[in-house]
């Protein structure tokens, strides 16, 4: 078999050890990916870093408060992942695993700037009931002003910024299930929390920033 | 079914995951709630932002970085301890939390 040739960091180029992907060859099985990673094949590693440097990023952006601590994070999770290759057994898929490490890596950053932390208090924002459990206040429609392009980005941006102020516990969950698009189970399995754990998160999650959206809205402050 | 049911299931239904039975409950509730429409209706919209505003860059010049910077630290790293920072790297474990 004919080997492709992949540049190593000194920039030399020597043969692969596995053929490199390319456009006339299916990509490289995630099983395939993790022998070669474990075996230091570093056409393997730049290969893990172009599937995931994205998702990753943008987990770690969303998590952390600036792109400093964020590129940071990123960095980190990496670095945490090639040298741990050797123990990643394969009870999870590859990218599980990988954001795991991820959101770890962000929660100690977080942990160290604790002192300048502040998070919202979530139970403001959550809909109040009467004892036949009916809502107490008046619901407003907001969303058929958002139609405007200018007010939805607006909230876009808006968005991220309260999604910041969330506490760790629900932001890492709403980033997972409703940024990432992860389902419950693999969310549940990143965090060590209960499919009913982050079902309880993602749904506060969702209700405060459905209400910072209608204050703003009707109450002209974010 | 009253209003504080539907916010219960809320999720479920906005993910497609209630149960069949569930689901014509929480829309029989939503024919006659204004107010839990409105509830559906804003936190359909809220989500499709978050989703509308697409994802961060990264831009070249760190992602280049980040490919330096990693091999760097895996070629110093190789044959010394793993890191503790990475905590259980295994996903799974104790069930926990609300």
């Amino acid at each position: 078999m004919k080997h492709a040739l992949a540049r190593g960091t000194d920039g030399a180029e020597r043969p692969a050890a596995f053929p490199a992907t390319s456009a006339a060859t299916e990509p490289v099985s995630e099983r395939a990916l993790v022998a070669r990673l474990k075996a230091g094949d570093e056409a393997a590693f730049e290969e893990v870093l172009k599937r995931y440097e994205l998702k990753v990023f943008n987990l770690t952006r969303g998590l952390m408060r600036n792109d400093d601590d964020a590129q940071d994070a990123l960095q980190d999770t990496f670095l945490s992942v090639f040298k741990n290759i050797g123990r990643f057994k394969g009870d999870s898929s590859l990218s599980t695993w990988i954001y795991r490490i991820a959101v770890n890596s962000a929660l100690m950053k977080m942990r160290k700037r604790r002192h300048d932390q502040k998070h919202v208090a979530i139970e403001e924002y959550m809909p109040e009931f009467d004892d036949t459990g009916h809502r107490v206040a008046v619901v407003p429609d907001w969303h058929p002003a958002v139609d405007q392009l200018l007010l939805n980005k607006e909230l876009g941006g808006l968005l991220r910024t309260w999604i910041a102020e969330l506490a760790p516990e629900y932001r890492t969950v709403f980033l997972l299930r409703d940024q990432e698009e992860l389902d419950n189970e693999q969310v549940a399995q990143i965090l060590g929390l209960s499919i009913a754990a982050v079902k309880s998160r993602l749904h506060r999650a969702r209700m405060y920033l459905r209400e910072r959206a209608k204050r703003y809205v009707y109450g002209g402050g974010a | 079914m009253n209003c504080r049911h539907l916010l219960d299931a809320l999720s479920d239904y906005l993910d497609d995951q209630a149960a069949a039975s569930l689901r014509a409950d929480l829309e029989a509730h939503l024919a006659e709630c204004r107010s839990c429409t409105v509830i559906v209706e804003t936190s359909r919209r809220t989500l499709r932002i978050v989703t509308d505003v697409g994802s961060f860059e990264i831009p070249d010049e760190l992602s280049e970085r980040l490919l330096r910077k990693t091999m760097a630290g895996l070629a110093s790293a190789r044959g010394g301890a793993s890191d503790p920072g990475a905590g259980d790297p295994e996903p799974g474990g104790t069930k926990s939390g609300s």
